[in-house]
């Protein structure tokens, strides 16, 4: 027989959220969606009567220092699948029911654990590390077990007839039917399970459209229900002992060149690429070290790695000598480079980006930055450091006219006081930038001082003068 | 040195100007500047304003009319030198406007050729091809009127631009003036103007960056500066122009329709013709002296102040009325005067209510005559359409309201400018609480969580101060309506309104009375609906022909006094509200005039000035009435000395604190904008020292100024209230000699009115009218009256089925056979489709033909039953393949009657039911079986209240039909509480409230323990603990189900 097990965590996302900011003040919390619906709370926030679907105004007359924060369907994701990727370890049919649940096949299981008490003891213990809030039951369909766990029936048992009596007992609400549906039933003055599966189908059929029947088919277990199970994800971990201790850094790169062919093959065989790798050395005495190697436009090529991750090996004191290495790469990137076409002569040239790679491998990445036109007219913000290779919004075809002000190339980052003679050729321009500082406005003018350099200076409205740059 | 600004733009240029009109010409006359053209962009909405500011004032500077266009690139500005310019600028805007969809406008082309009047300054864009091709084309057609207006913004690159303006302006021969484009009246606005623009831009600020301006030159800027940035011949010039630029809005005289006055008539002697006709049919037995010389006097000064047409124009109006049978009813200063009266304007009649009539039209008052004329909500569009076909819609058009930057949207939009997530702008919206008086809201901004330290909190406390009473678009007024003799787009722009086949004029009604220009107000009024629809019942049912007139004629009657007194006044005009209900056995009003005061003293204008109590005891004989001085005497003597209406404190201003007529005109005019503007604090000083000065008291004077400031916008004048009393007294009328045509009418006029059908059909029961539930075979669309034993019961219309298309109903009643319907399939066959027969299910309407709900619905649901598809809707839903299987078993299984294969509904199934279908229920209240169930354990009913002693503990539960929080009770809410018997008043102080947050908030059943409290007739329970009880009724039911 068939034994399924239902997780619904109510409040996944806000439960994470509350772990990853441990030491913060308690104070009621809620998510709210776009409609401004109440859809996960904390428990200070349930304690003070909030309730989900509960609109945003009533909330807050409710409890006034109600904190809210944007519900994320595409983070809740994230947490499910990771909650289900631990489960993995102990449980092997697993399916992620979004946005809140899993679907647990047992009775593979039960034979590995002998018994189902031992294994919902494994299982809740490894639930009640992970620390969210979860309701469970389990039930002899997907949709039964779904259907327990959501009224909190907590049923560990494969007991067919008592899953089935709580079955029957359900109330319309805790099923998949679709709200409008139940609101029929209602009408009809049905609101069991039971007394819907009382009902012939051919009455209902008579009354009702298919996704009534195949849900109760499936609910029964007449029909059968396809479940994407969990596939582990993809990663690359391997760990190599050293055949002898190394104490010099660049002779590491010998043995680190075997573990990135072994990654290579692998990215290879999955069509990969990836943009980091973890690299830990470890020491006798002293604890592991812990290298980050990245690249910007991703790699598969075990060359290209080993380079990088030379430059950065090149510098390395190490405080003892290397007895073995650990190459981890936690997530594997979408498809390999673009195949190039067999004429092309670039070969062998770098794009941006692998300079980019090779500079912040060698300089660090704080380092390295690119510039952008801002859109502002104080000149210190009009052009501002930014990503390197990213493109500002001047490159998005939208900049007006005013845009290209006649700057000068170089721009001082601090004005200097004027101390020089200069005629005047072009100005004022006046900028106040801020409605609320009228005081700190500049008339900036374009100069010439005597050795024929054009400065761009600017009067404060205290009649200083300051050079802010120079024209080229 | 001389300098005149022609191009300036308030904030009638939505979300572009910073600042008001008054504010420019104000600061405009500070600096020196010899005149100011108000150029808003495509609009003259702000230059009223502008208009009286200067004329208040006194501001010696002239006010030039003009507007800024933009077509593509061109962008110039209009100026009008005379009359015949400004209609031609209104023409343009008009057609400008009228080409597009509300609040935007489309200029052409032609628009610009036809100018023949107007002065052209036009301002070249910088982009070649267009400013050569432009000035060649202005140059060709309007030589001689035009001008390049040089602007100097100190912005990037300006001495080019300048240089190129100077060539072109040499090529094509154009003089240059220079003019400031100016957008604020102080620099200090920028950042106001910013945010406006971000609002405008539906983008934060700092996203805006250069979009924005770059800085503070285009504010009004001091002569000086003016001189060093200008050639001296350009300032010159400016001057030169404003020279030559005369036209004054006092010239703009209003010219009434002649078409109202028949050949070889004036309008005076038609006007007195048709009041002597009148005079015979409203005083049969002969006009008496008094009044007869009352008319004589209100004839003269109606033609001193030439205000003939004005009556005529209303009188024709009512004329159309009264034709079409539709009631009407007058209101307002000069519609309570005799020649009113005979005109058939309003049914106050003269012998009733002396007092009244003292105070027509005054001269020395200024204020023009105001009539409101009410019509029955339901028809009002008649009478519109009227207006439009007799007139056309290029002489009538609704007069403006100017949508103004109240707190939350200003808060909401200055909020999104600075970049505030909106959520938490809906939060604070929801939470700050205006009427604390305990915090303010800034204060309130950082108990919701902003740090009100932080930059972006003080910017956005300052900027919402600042755009309060900033308008942000133009609207229709409820039903102000300007009429002229030519065309009204020579008088003023018109544009279109939001609504299809609307246009509003570009002034609103403040405007038009500095202009001293006339409208006639069409409203809405349910109550009249209601009226006029008992009136027929009446005449149908009981043969009896009714008027308000007439009614009003009988004379004050006892008996229905007696059930005011009472306060049995559910559904009654006016005197039906809550704070109305307590009220009246205090007052206990016992004539026709009481009533005027009572519907005026419940109000936030004496409240707030405290003159309820003092009113009340001196009524009830506990004070003594007495007076400050004898001048005071005769403005308050009819009301014991205490003021209680509008005209009484506008009164008090002129004896008591000498405010001459024309300022006592400004104070009426604060008083209704002064939550808006704050415009009345400038009074409050004046008021109080005039008081003082003359002898009153400090805490009279101060307790006068409260009043004005409490009537604010809810100003109440006595002229109004005397309109709305007979109303009030014909509707508690009906309702004690007619109860069952009352409700019925009044039902079949919502939504009007304080009640809900619930409410209204138990109050009906409470009066021993019996309800008939609403049938499949005994129901029509409306409540009907159907004869039952020796009077009418009421039986529930189909208007009351939620869900039931008007549609569906018409085809059930056409089609139903004389011995009524006996089958579903007749029904379909009749051509009801399915959501109309399920609606008839839900409301329990098929119980005689296919059983109770339940059943009902089960087999509507059955697609098999309603083959061959007379149900077309369902058909549709389904796919092929069912139809097919389902039609093949059409045969096997003939269609036939299944009733009680479901369980028959609870009783309290049933209620819920009743409630979620037709919003009420006329079997058991929920509470009844509540209490039934031992649900409530001691709790006292509503009618057992009046057996409780006064200050004596009680529980009481009930539906919660009411939550109210009025402004004038600090901190109080009050609660209506429903049951099987009655409704309850219960108040929540404050603390109790916030103490008990949960229950007070979200229970549709509350339990309240409290005190109760009784003051004369008027009952109240004090809350203590409340407990939510709705889960109760969730749990008895076994399923939760929102209802009501």
């Amino acid at each position: 027989m068939a034994l399924f097990l239902y997780l619904h965590f109510p409040a996944l996302q806000l439960d994470h959220l509350q772990q990853s900011a441990e030491n913060s003040p308690q104070l009621p919390i809620a998510l709210v969606d776009q409609q401004h619906q109440l859809m996960q709370l904390n428990q200070l926030a349930l304690n003070a009567g909030l309730k989900l679907q509960m609109g945003l105004a009533s909330a807050a007359a409710l409890c006034p220092d109600l904190q809210l924060l944007p519900y994320r369907p595409a983070q809740q994701l994230k947490v499910l699948n990771n909650v289900a990727q631990q489960l993995y370890q102990l449980s092997s049919d697993i399916a992620l029911d979004p946005p809140a649940g899993l679907f647990l096949r047992l009775d593979g299981m039960l034979q590995l654990y002998r018994g189902l008490r031992p294994y919902w003891q494994q299982l809740s213990a490894k639930l009640n590390k992970l620390n969210y809030r979860y309701l469970y039951s389990c039930g002899a369909t997907p949709y039964a077990a779904k259907c327990l766990a959501k009224q909190q029936a907590a049923l560990i048992s494969s007991d067919t007839k008592q899953l089935s009596a709580a079955l029957h007992a359900s109330p319309l609400h805790a099923t998949e039917l679709a709200e409008p549906l139940q609101q029929q039933m209602a009408r009809l003055g049905i609101d069991t399970l039971g007394q819907l599966l009382a009902i012939a189908p051919g009455e209902l059929a008579r009354r009702f459209d298919s996704q009534l029947l195949s849900y109760l088919g499936r609910l029964r277990g007449d029909y059968y229900h396809a479940l994407d199970y969990l596939q582990p994800e993809p990663g690359f971990s391997r760990y190599l002992e050293l055949l002898y201790d190394i104490s010099d850094s660049t002779v590491l790169v010998r043995p680190l060149e075997k573990l990135l062919q072994q990654l290579e093959q692998q990215l290879g065989r999955a069509n990969c690429q990836c943009h980091q790798l973890l690299l830990t050395l470890f020491f006798r005495d002293n604890p592991p070290l812990q290298l980050c190697i990245g690249s910007a436009q991703g790699e598969y090529k075990a060359a290209a790695w080993l380079e990088l991750c030379q430059l950065q090996l090149q510098n390395l004191p190490l405080p003892e000598p290397v007895y073995g290495l650990q190459l981890d790469v936690n997530r594997f990137a979408g498809q390999q480079r673009p195949t190039e076409g067999l004429f092309q002569q670039q070969h062998a040239r770098m794009s941006a980006l692998q300079l980019l790679s090779i500079l912040q491998a060698r300089l660090g990445s704080a380092a390295v930055s690119g510039l952008t036109i801002q859109n502002q007219h104080l000149p210190e913000q009009a052009s501002q450091r930014s990503l390197p290779l990213v493109k500002g919004d001047s490159a998005k075809g939208q900049a007006a006219p005013a845009a290209f002000a006649l700057r000068p190339a170089f721009l001082l980052s601090n004005p200097q006081p004027l101390t020089e003679p200069v005629t005047i050729s072009q100005g004022p321009e006046r900028i106040c930038a801020d409605g609320w500082q009228l005081a700190a406005q500049r008339d900036y003018y374009i100069g010439r001082n005597r050795q024929g350099q054009w400065l761009w200076l600017y009067r404060n409205a205290r009649q200083q003068w300051f050079v802010h740059g120079w024209f080229s | 040195m001389d300098y005149a600004e022609l191009f300036c733009q308030s904030h009638f240029s939505f979300l572009q100007g910073a600042s008001s009109p008054q504010e420019l010409v104000t600061q405009a006359a500070a600096l020196g500047y010899q005149a100011l053209a108000i150029t808003d962009e495509c609009s003259v909405a702000g230059v009223v304003r502008a208009y009286r500011t200067i004329n208040e004032q006194q501001l010696a500077l002239k006010l030039i009319i003009g507007s800024v266009f933009v077509l593509d690139k061109l962008q110039l500005v209009l100026l009008c030198p005379d009359k015949t310019a400004y209609s031609e600028l209104c023409r343009i805007i008009t057609n400008a406007r009228r080409r597009s969809s509300k609040g935007e406008y489309q200029l052409t082309e032609w628009d610009l050729m036809s100018v023949k009047h107007c002065f052209i300054l036009w301002l070249p864009s910088g982009d070649l091809e267009s400013d050569h091709y432009w000035a060649q084309w202005l140059q060709k057609y309007h030589a001689g009127r035009l001008w390049l207006a040089m602007r100097r913004q100190l912005s990037h690159n300006e001495q080019a631009f300048t240089d190129y303006c100077q060539q072109v302006a040499s090529q094509y021969q154009l003089t240059q003036v220079s003019c400031g484009a100016v957008l604020m009246h102080r620099p200090e606005r920028l950042a106001l103007q910013h945010c406006v623009s971000a609002i405008r831009a539906g983008k934060p600020l700092r996203e805006l960056g250069r979009e924005l301006l770059s800085n503070a030159e285009r504010a009004l800027r001091p002569l000086p500066k003016l001189a060093k940035l200008f050639p001296q011949s350009l300032l010159n010039e400016s001057c030169a122009i404003a020279e030559r630029c005369s036209f004054n809005l006092s010239e703009l005289k209003y010219q009434y329709p002649a078409e109202l006055v028949p050949a070889g008539q004036t309008a005076s002697s038609y006007l007195r013709q048709l009041v002597i006709q009148g005079s015979k049919i409203r005083f049969s037995d002969g006009v008496p002296a008094r009044v007869q010389a009352l008319i004589e006097k209100e004839l003269a000064l109606i033609a001193e102040l030439n205000y003939e047409y004005f009556f005529l124009t209303i009188y024709d109006l009512v004329q159309f009325a009264q034709r079409r049978h539709i009631l009407y009813q007058g209101r307002g200063s000069a519609a309570n005067s005799v020649v009113c009266y005979c005109l058939q304007i309003t049914a106050v009649d003269p012998r009733q209510i002396q007092v009244l009539f003292e105070r027509f039209l005054s001269k020395e008052r200024q204020e023009p005559p105001d009539i409101d004329v009410d019509f029955e909500h339901e028809r009002r569009e008649e009478v519109i359409q009227y207006l439009y076909q007799k007139y056309g819609r290029e002489r009538a058009a609704l007069a403006a309201t100017v949508i103004s930057y109240r707190f939350k949207s200003a808060l909401r939009d200055v909020g999104k400018a600075l970049g505030l997530p909106v959520s938490q702008l809906d939060f604070l919206i929801k939470n700050i609480q205006r009427r604390d008086a305990t915090s303010s809201w800034q204060q309130q901004l950082g108990a919701l969580g902003l740090d009100s330290n932080s930059q972006t909190t003080r910017q956005l406390v300052q900027l919402v101060d600042e755009l309060r009473g900033f308008p942000r678009h133009l609207s229709q007024h409820v039903g102000g309506f300007v009429i002229s003799e030519g065309p009204l787009y020579e008088l003023v722009p018109v544009e279109n309104a939001a609504m299809s086949d609307r246009t509003v004029i570009q002034w609103d009604k403040d405007d038009l009375e500095t202009l001293e220009l006339l409208k006639v107000d069409v409203l809405a009024l349910g109550m009249l609906t209601a009226i006029r629809k008992c009136f027929e019942l009446v005449q149908q049912h009981y043969q009896r022909s009714l008027s308000i007139a007439g009614i009003n004629a009988l004379g004050d009657d006892p008996a229905v006094f007696q059930l005011i007194q009472q306060a049995d006044t559910v559904g009654l005009f006016q005197i039906e509200s809550r704070a109305q209900m307590s009220m009246l056995p205090r007052l206990k009003p016992a004539c026709y005039y009481d009533l005027v005061v009572q519907i005026a003293i419940v109000r936030p204008g004496p409240i707030q000035g405290d003159m309820v109590h003092p009113y009340l005891k001196r009524r009830n004989g506990i004070e003594p009435v007495s007076y400050p001085s004898a001048e005071v005497e005769q403005v308050l003597s009819r009301t014991m000395g205490v003021p209680i209406f509008q005209e009484q404190v506008i009164a008090l201003a002129m004896v008591a604190a000498g405010f001459s007529g024309g300022e006592a005109d400004q104070l009426r005019r604060a008083m209704a904008s002064w939550k808006k503007t704050g415009e009345l604090l400038q009074f409050k000083d004046k008021l109080i020292n005039g008081m003082q000065n003359r002898g009153y008291q400090l805490e009279f004077a101060e307790r006068i100024y409260q009043q004005i400031c409490g009537f604010g916008e809810y100003g109440f004048p006595e002229s109004h209230s005397a309109s709305f009393a007979v109303l009030a007294y014909v509707s508690a009328w009906l309702k004690h000699y007619y109860p069952p045509a009352f409700y019925t009418a009044l039902l079949n006029s919502l939504p009007m009115g304080f009640y809900s059908p619930s409410q209204l059909l138990q109050d009906a029961k409470r009066h021993q009218v019996t309800v008939l539930p609403v049938c499949v075979n005994g129901s029509v669309w409306d409540y009907a009256l159907q004869p039952n034993q020796q009077d009418y019961a009421i039986r529930l219309g189909f208007r009351q089925v939620k869900g039931l298309s008007a549609a569906g109903a018409e085809l059930l009643i056409q089609h139903r056979p004389a011995a009524g319907y006996s089958s579903l399939s007749q029904l379909r066959q009749a051509g009801l489709n399915c959501s109309d027969l399920q609606a008839l299910a839900s409301a329990n309407a098929l119980v005689s033909i296919s059983g109770d709900r339940y059943n009902s619905r089960w087999q509507l649901l059955d697609k098999q039953q309603s083959l061959p598809l007379f149900c077309e809707g369902l058909a549709e839903k389904n796919s092929d393949e069912e139809n097919d299987l389902a039609s093949a078993a059409v045969a096997e299984t003939p269609a036939k009657y299944q009733g009680g294969l479901l369980p028959a509904p609870s009783e309290l199934d049933e209620v819920l039911e009743d409630y979620a279908a037709t919003g009420l229920s006329l079997q058991q209240h929920p509470l009844a079986l509540l209490r039934r169930a031992g649900k409530l354990p001691r709790s006292t009913s509503v009618a057992g209240l009046s057996a409780v002693r006064h200050k004596s503990p009680v529980r009481i539960s009930g539906l919660v039909t009411l939550r109210q929080r009025p402004g004038t009770a600090a901190g109080v809410t009050f609660l209506s509480l429903e049951d099987e018997t009655g409704t309850a008043n219960v108040v929540v102080w404050l603390a109790t409230a916030q103490a008990q947050h949960k229950a007070f908030l979200t229970a549709k059943i509350l339990q309240v323990d409290g005190i109760l409290e009784r003051e004369g007739e008027v009952t109240h329970v004090i809350a203590g603990r409340l407990t939510d009880l709705s889960s109760e009724l969730a749990a008895f039911v076994s399923k939760s189900r929102d209802f009501h």
